[in-house]
């Protein structure tokens, strides 16, 4: 009964949807001649059918066409603006510069401990000396008091990249536990997450300054090292490309024969996401691909593509990809 | 509208405007379902959209229609930006869009059946009720639904006549009614 029904309802919609397929027609006038609650039933969904788009033309919703289009031609052409008006805003840009060198150099007492604090999301933010942190999700960055004076003082808890704004005169430092990690370039990665006894740093570029129990060490670019939470100890560390350190920033990935369940693990990780493997086989298929700013559900169309592979979105958000092996 | 696409691909501005100021309001309400209700994030949203839109022109496939293609990014944009917030609970957008609307003045010929369609629209499964919304609000080809969603046409003609199925049997007594009305024609 309920199968019959689920037959004769998708012969409905697709009839009601445009079809005129001659025997899905016959099939379906036949069954409207069987019974009358038979006909009574198709007028039933043909009268839901033609209430439905009312339901939208009833909306009490207004949306400003013109406006919105001024809008989004002008993202698409910014125009210049007329040149006294561009002088203007120089001038009001001098003086905000000049407001902006008085809050910062005025002296006086210490600021409060500023706090930034994720849960599900990233976030990027600048500090007040220009240096920018992206903190990852489960992160919190607290900034000590008087930041910005003598020295750039933080304490991390997580993950956060680094770009630090070039300041010799003002060190720029971030304390992990009883690591110190003294900044004397520019931009660095610091991992606090993915292991419970080992915090690793990554250096992009220029120099940073590791110091633990009266040991130090000096990274540059590409280089990275381990901070062991037991012992307190630094060690250097091979920099592998396809760990994708940098990808819950960037979204950038690059795989060269990557395990599958790997590349699953690093994309879950940066989108926040749950990516699921429906059959164990196909956790070793490599994958050499690079995914650039990609949305999630196309990374994983890709990867799917790549495999034959189906992709299945559950209720929940969460991804599926399923398939008997991984054929290229 | 194959010449439409390739006239966007050639960067005929006047056919971007045209094709803005046809979609542009209906693509708003689409997206108001996918933002938890808030009519001001669905305008950014789709106004996103479109300068995508343009900034893409040049790969455009002529065989696939604007419209579709439209809508598929503004589902793509709009399930990012719920993942984005962690999903929160989709009945809590469903609640949103029933207050936004519980204040229809009713005129037309048959508004009781269209309020009550609109209540029994909020208990279909998700899935069901969005391809009925895809189907008779935004006046989608299954087609292009099935391609939105990443799902077979047999798959949304069949949730498409369980949507109908569904909402009959809530709405069975006012229907019937109808129907005596209509035998006596």
């Amino acid at each position: 009964m309920e199968n019959n029904y689920e037959h004769i309802d998708a012969l409905i919609a697709r009839r009601l949807g445009g079809e005129t397929d001659a025997d899905l027609v016959r099939e379906l006038d036949a069954w409207r001649n069987t019974a009358p609650e038979n006909e009574r039933y198709y007028q039933q969904m043909l009268q839901i059918w033609e209430v439905g788009p009312q339901i939208r033309e009833h909306s009490t919703l207004h949306f400003d066409t013109e406006t919105a289009l001024a809008s989004v031609k002008n993202r698409i052409h910014p125009r210049r603006r007329p040149v006294v008006l561009r002088m203007a805003l120089r001038a009001a840009a001098a003086l905000a510069l000049l407001l902006a060198a008085y809050w910062w150099f005025r002296p006086g007492p210490a600021a409060p401990q500023e706090i930034a604090t994720t849960a599900t999301n990233t976030l990027s933010d600048t500090l007040t000396d220009g240096s920018v942190v992206t903190l990852n999700r489960n992160s919190a960055l607290a900034v000590s008091g008087g930041f910005n004076e003598r020295e750039r003082r933080m304490r991390l808890h997580g993950e956060a990249y680094f770009e630090v704004a070039p300041n010799p005169e003002k060190p720029f430092v971030v304390e992990v536990e009883r690591l110190e990690i003294k900044v004397l370039g520019t931009a660095f990665n610091v991992d606090n997450l993915s292991s419970p006894d080992k915090v690793q740093i990554n250096v992009t570029h220029g120099r940073v300054q590791l110091s633990s129990n009266g040991q130090n060490l000096v990274l540059t670019a590409n280089q990275a090292a381990e901070y062991d939470r037991q012992s307190g100890q630094l060690s250097m560390k091979q920099v592998d490309p396809g760990a994708n350190i940098l990808a819950y920033k960037t979204k950038q990935f690059r795989f060269e024969g990557t395990r599958l369940e790997l590349v699953t693990q690093q994309l879950e990780q940066a989108y926040g996401v749950p990516v699921k493997l429906g059959n164990p086989a196909l956790r070793n298929c490599p994958l050499s691909a690079n995914y650039n700013n990609l949305p999630l559900n196309r990374a994983l169309q890709l990867i799917a593509d790549s495999f034959s592979l189906t992709l299945e979105q559950k209720p929940d958000g969460s991804y599926l990809l399923n398939g008997s092996s991984c054929e290229e | 509208m194959e010449n439409e696409a390739t006239a966007l691909r050639n960067g005929d501005e006047a056919v971007y405007d045209a094709v803005f100021r046809r979609l542009y309001a209906p693509l708003c309400h689409y997206a108001t379902s996918l933002t938890d209700g808030d009519p001001d994030e669905a305008e950014d949203l789709v106004q996103q959209v479109f300068v995508k839109l343009w900034e893409r022109r040049t790969q455009l496939d002529v065989e696939f229609s604007i419209k579709a293609y439209l809508y598929k990014m503004v589902y793509n944009a709009g399930l990012n930006r719920i993942r984005h917030q962690q999903i929160k609970h989709k009945y809590q957008q469903f609640n949103a869009l029933q207050l936004e609307n519980a204040h229809l003045e009713p005129e037309d010929t048959a508004p009781e059946l269209r309020e009550r369609l609109q209540q029994a629209l909020e208990t279909l499964p998700p899935q069901c009720r969005n391809i009925f919304e895809l189907s008779r609000f935004e006046a989608l080809k299954y087609r292009e639904i099935a391609d939105q969603l990443n799902l077979s046409v047999k798959t949304v003609e069949t949730q498409m006549g369980k949507a109908l199925r569904l909402l009959r049997t809530q709405l069975a007594d006012y229907l019937i009614s109808l129907l005596l009305l209509f035998k006596l024609l």
